[in-house]
């Protein structure tokens, strides 16, 4: 049995004492009287003797019970069923104890503890509470919330074990999944429906309850439980600040040219931030420092700095938030970026047109515009290679940063098979659909294709040629796009006035009843006046496709006639270049996947962690491709993997709205869970959790006892004789 | 009712006898007082033998004129009385160690409210030219005086009474066997006692003055402590007459002493009763009017009685 108030009930030991020692003194203190009528006092005493020694000894017993029981509920006692289970039969618990060890618990707490630390302390007290014959469940919240027994278990000390032995994660926190699998492991256990309870040891963080933006009234997957109790061991001070989003986006980054880096700082707390800034260290050095301006609560500031790699290769780049008051949540203030400068970017060209005559193939202009000097010199990174759709089966596609299909007609389902694995492994794709492209190929490939990842987002209809007397020109539908950004405003490049010869139509009808859900979301980026898409933009996995409905040559149109097309076409192979990027950059949790060439295949491949832990990881073949795959991505920062003498360098952040430590709407939190859950505050933790389960009703069972004792003892008193 | 500040009355109240030392002046006020409430003097219906007439002269009391003897003779003529005692009264105080009790609520002890009585007794018997013996006793009869009707005998009663201290266990019965023994001619005798021994004694003791053609009076005394118990504090009670220290919780026993003291009254009160003797049980702290009236009421049923 534990007290709430250990003092209380230390003191109450010492005042039990008090009617003893009353009593003791009282024998001492009488006065004396003569008396006259001694005969018949000695008859009354003679009589009543026995009855006022045993009435005496009762009223000093009860009395002292009386200063106890005052003492007991003052002290508000709670104890385990333990202590009461061996005089009432009491029924077998389960109890399922989640603790949320997502980023948010890593805040720091008043007391400099951290919230998992208290949580942890709060999950043993939980463990301690339960007897024998209970089972306990532990859960961690972590996305994904993983199950550390199929059941509750029985054995109390391997769990206690493990709470102690558990690591706070970097990853964002899951709670709706993790109580749908206490749920879930509740329907294993073998108590009872009213002895099923949850508890879940969290900062209440809103970030935790819709992790995906999933709607939390949505959630209905509670039937095993039976009491819900959201304990809440977060910090008072909800203030914090996170940096995320660093990125170098539609460039070609190269040794020396101007590079323009974004990224976003999130003012998470209830409070307006002021003298806030940002370092910006390249390689360990620190290289600026931008002051931030005046942070409204819960806002985004978007910030960008201009600069430059002095030598190509692979850079980190740390963006590290300086506060003139510290946060509670320090791990996101930090935010990591991988940046591989390019010595040269290497373009595979697969000309579909067979012809000799230069101006005749699909992808003459577009070659002649990676190689045609600008202004930026991105010109001198781009090696295009051409080849012919033939020679592209005994290509290596990990060779190249971006691959495009100049009206090619067909390929192989090999081909194809392997071009979406180097598409969803990073690589950029541009296919330029012109006049012999075989539809059902393309189609039957991407579009019905089961089981694959498909790179065509759309199905296109009828080839559509546009009579001479019509015009038919381009139209810019979203300038927010990286690719047109740059031509907002700037109109006299001749872009919009390009007019299109002949296009691809979609086939609306069939795309609405038979697109399959693997399909990918997509973009219009370029589209006809008469309302038809003209440029499409998708994302497969890790990499990214354009896709052409009309061709970048002098048939379809006279757009390589126009001074936009340079920069145009520029700027749409840096964005599918970009693709490699993202496989460099990730969150916590998830998984490195590095390719690894056949010389390499034999040979072991190096992990260098952010705490420079180093393993090591055989390759293997994973989707029919050779790579090495690392999983343990926990800590944010930097992951360098060696294979030979390649070396390729990952950066791993936190996720941003891991950070927003705001308490979720306690009022919506009720209404979706009712009456069985109970929110438990940081305040009355300890005596909630004591008082919480019918082991906890001691201190109600002190009230009654004590009224019963206070009556008992007066019941007694009064017969003792009345007062004169 | 306003008193007045020279009303004797007050001097019933036994809080203000306290105050008055003197036991003669304090019987004698306490009368004064008792006679004032009443609206016919007791001392006036004295019972005399009528011995001859003779002529008024100036002075005479008119209370003896002969109103009959003038409406026959047109002369006025005063009665004359042969003056002779009819009455023998004995006044038995009990001087034992127990009378000597009193309680803080009490002004009087026991023996000082007994021997108050008595000596206004004696005044008021004296008065009728009643004749007055005294019997102090304890464990056995300390003083007596012999009956006499001579006004004077009061101060020698008055004196008796302040001198009696007397200590030790009362023993009724061979008192009363002596008493009776003693008495050639029948008395009233009034007893004034706490009675604190064995009932069956006092009874038998009683039953033997009966029986020797007496008629006992009780006045049974006790102090208000002793009738209520009002203790609630641990006490530790020290016997009188020898009977050792007892402490207790008064609380606890209060009901059963009352019990025991109330069959203790009941018994001698219907002891008494059966020997058609008078009791009437005095509690110290009440007026004292109380004790005369009763011996009055005695009396003028025992002279009718006896004439």
């Amino acid at each position: 049995m534990s007290f709430v108030h250990p003092g209380i009930a230390i003191a109450t030991l010492g005042l039990a004492l008090l009617p003893i020692l009353i009593h003791l003194i009282n024998r001492r203190r009488y006065r004396r009287e003569p008396w006259a009528a001694m005969q018949f006092l000695l008859k009354a005493h003679q009589r009543s003797r026995r009855r006022i020694q045993f009435d005496q000894w009762w009223l000093l017993v009860l009395r002292t019970l009386v200063i106890l029981l005052i003492g007991l509920a003052l002290a508000r006692p709670y104890a385990s069923r333990l202590s009461t289970s061996r005089f009432l039969t009491a029924p077998q618990y389960d109890r399922i104890v989640i603790i949320d060890d997502g980023l948010s618990m890593q805040a720091r707490l008043a007391d400099g503890r951290r919230a998992f630390e208290a949580a942890k302390e709060t999950a043993i007290q939980i463990i301690d509470k339960a007897q024998a014959g209970d089972g306990v469940g532990l859960i961690t919240a972590s996305s994904p919330p993983r199950r550390w027994m199929d059941q509750p278990a029985h054995h109390l000390d391997p769990v206690r074990n493990l709470v102690e032995s558990l690591r706070c994660s970097f990853r964002k926190s899951d709670l709706l999944t993790a109580i749908d699998e206490a749920s879930q492991m509740l329907a294993q256990g073998a108590a009872v429906e009213g002895c099923r309870e949850v508890y879940v040891l969290t900062d209440l963080s809103r970030s935790s309850f819709n992790p995906s933006g999933t709607d939390m009234s949505q959630f209905n997957r509670t039937s095993n439980v039976d009491r819900l109790f959201f304990v809440d061991v977060g910090p008072e001070n909800r203030m914090n600040l996170s940096i995320s989003n660093l990125r170098c986006e539609g460039q070609i980054v190269g040794a020396g040219m101007p590079v323009r880096l974004t990224w976003d700082v999130i003012n998470h707390g209830p409070e307006i931030v002021e003298g806030a800034s940002v370092e910006l260290r390249l390689d360990g050095r620190l290289v600026r420092t931008i002051e931030l301006e005046k942070m409204l609560p819960d806002s985004t500031i978007p910030s960008t700095a201009d600069m430059a790699f002095p030598t190509a290769g692979l850079h980190k780049i740390t963006a590290s938030l300086v506060l003139s008051r510290s946060d509670v949540l320090e791990i996101d203030n930090t935010c990591h970026l991988a940046v591989r400068v390019a010595e040269q970017v290497p373009v595979l060209l697969v000309e579909g047109e067979s012809g000799n005559e230069p101006a005749r193939q699909a992808l003459f202009y577009y070659r002649v515009a990676l190689t045609t000097e600008s202004r930026d010199g991105v010109n001198h990174l781009i090696r295009p290679r051409t080849t012919t759709p033939g020679e592209l089966e005994s290509q290596i596609l990990d060779d190249y940063e971006v691959i495009v299909l100049g009206n090619v007609r067909r390929l192989p389902d090999r081909t194809w098979d392997r071009l979406t694995r180097w598409v969803r492994a990073g690589g950029g794709l541009m296919m330029i659909l012109g006049e012999q492209v075989q539809r059902d190929n393309y189609l039957h490939n991407n579009i019905t294709g089961e089981n694959k990842t498909v790179l065509m987002p759309v199905r296109i209809g009828e080839f559509i040629r546009i009579d001479e007397d019509e015009t038919i020109r381009f139209k810019i539908s979203d300038f927010n796009h990286p690719v047109l950004a740059d031509f907002a405003g700037h109109d006299q490049g001749g872009l919009q006035m390009v007019r299109v010869r002949q296009y691809w139509g979609i086939d609306k009808e069939q795309a609405a009843k038979s697109a399959p859900k693997s399909a990918p979301k997509f973009q219009t980026v370029l589209s006809l006046t008469n309302g038809e898409p003209a440029v499409l933009a998708t994302h497969v996995e890790k990499g990214r496709v354009l896709i052409w409905l009309t061709g970048v040559d002098m048939v379809c149109g006279n757009l390589p006639a126009k001074p936009d097309y340079l920069p145009l076409m520029l700027n749409m192979t840096a964005y599918v270049a970009e693709s490699g990027k993202e496989r460099s950059n990730l969150h916590v949790g998830e998984t490195i996947v590095r390719g690894v060439d056949a010389v390499h295949l034999a040979e072991a491949a190096t992990v260098v962690s952010p705490n420079g832990s180093v393993e090591t990881l055989q390759p293997e073949i994973l989707d029919k491709t050779p790579a090495v795959s690392f999983h343990d991505t926990e800590q944010p920062g930097f992951y360098r993997i060696n294979v030979g003498d390649d070396v390729e360098l990952f950066a791993v952040n936190t996720q941003s709205e891991a950070g927003d430590l705001r308490v979720v709407d306690k009022a919506e939190l009720k209404n979706q869970f009712g009456n069985k859950s109970e929110l438990i505050s940081r305040e009355g933790k300890s005596a909630a959790l004591a008082a919480s389960g019918p082991a906890h009703e001691f201190a109600r069972v002190a009230i009654f006892l004590l009224i019963a004792t206070v009556l008992l003892e007066t019941m007694t008193a009064t017969s003792m004789g009345p007062r004169k | 009712m306003v008193r007045h500040k020279d009303d004797f009355r007050r001097y019933l109240d036994p809080v203000v006898l306290a105050k008055i030392r003197s036991l003669d002046l304090r019987a004698r006020l306490l009368v004064q007082g008792f006679i004032t409430g009443m609206h016919h003097s007791p001392l006036r219906g004295v019972s005399i033998e009528f011995a001859e007439y003779r002529k008024y002269c100036q002075g005479d009391d008119l209370r003896h004129l002969d109103w009959k003897a003038f409406g026959r003779t047109d002369k006025h003529y005063i009665k004359q009385y042969e003056q002779e005692t009819n009455l023998n009264l004995l006044l038995a105080v009990d001087c034992s160690e127990s009378m000597s009790y009193r309680s803080s609520s009490s002004a009087l002890s026991k023996r000082d409210y007994a021997t108050t009585v008595c000596a206004a007794m004696a005044y008021l018997a004296l008065q009728q030219a009643d004749a007055v013996a005294l019997v102090t006793f304890d464990s056995k009869l300390r003083r007596t005086t012999r009956a006499s009707n001579n006004p004077n005998k009061w101060k020698l009663v008055v004196q008796e009474l302040e001198s009696a201290q007397g200590t030790g266990k009362t023993a009724f019965r061979s008192i009363f066997d002596e008493l009776a023994e003693m008495l050639s001619r029948r008395h009233l005798i009034i007893i004034l006692s706490d009675l604190l021994g064995e009932t069956t004694d006092v009874l038998n003791g009683i039953r033997y003055l009966r029986h020797r053609g007496h008629e006992p009076i009780v006045l049974h005394t006790l102090d208000r402590a002793e009738l209520t118990f009002p203790f609630d504090q641990p006490v530790r009670f020290d016997g009188l007459e020898e009977m050792g220290p007892l402490l207790t919780e008064p609380r606890v026993m209060r009901e059963r002493y009352l019990n025991e003291l109330n069959e203790f009254i009941d018994t001698l009160r219907r002891g008494c009763h059966e020997q058609q003797a008078d009791y009437e049980l005095l509690d110290t702290s009440t007026p004292l009017n109380v004790a005369l009236s009763a011996y009055l009421a005695m009396r003028s049923k025992r002279s009718k009685h006896w004439r």
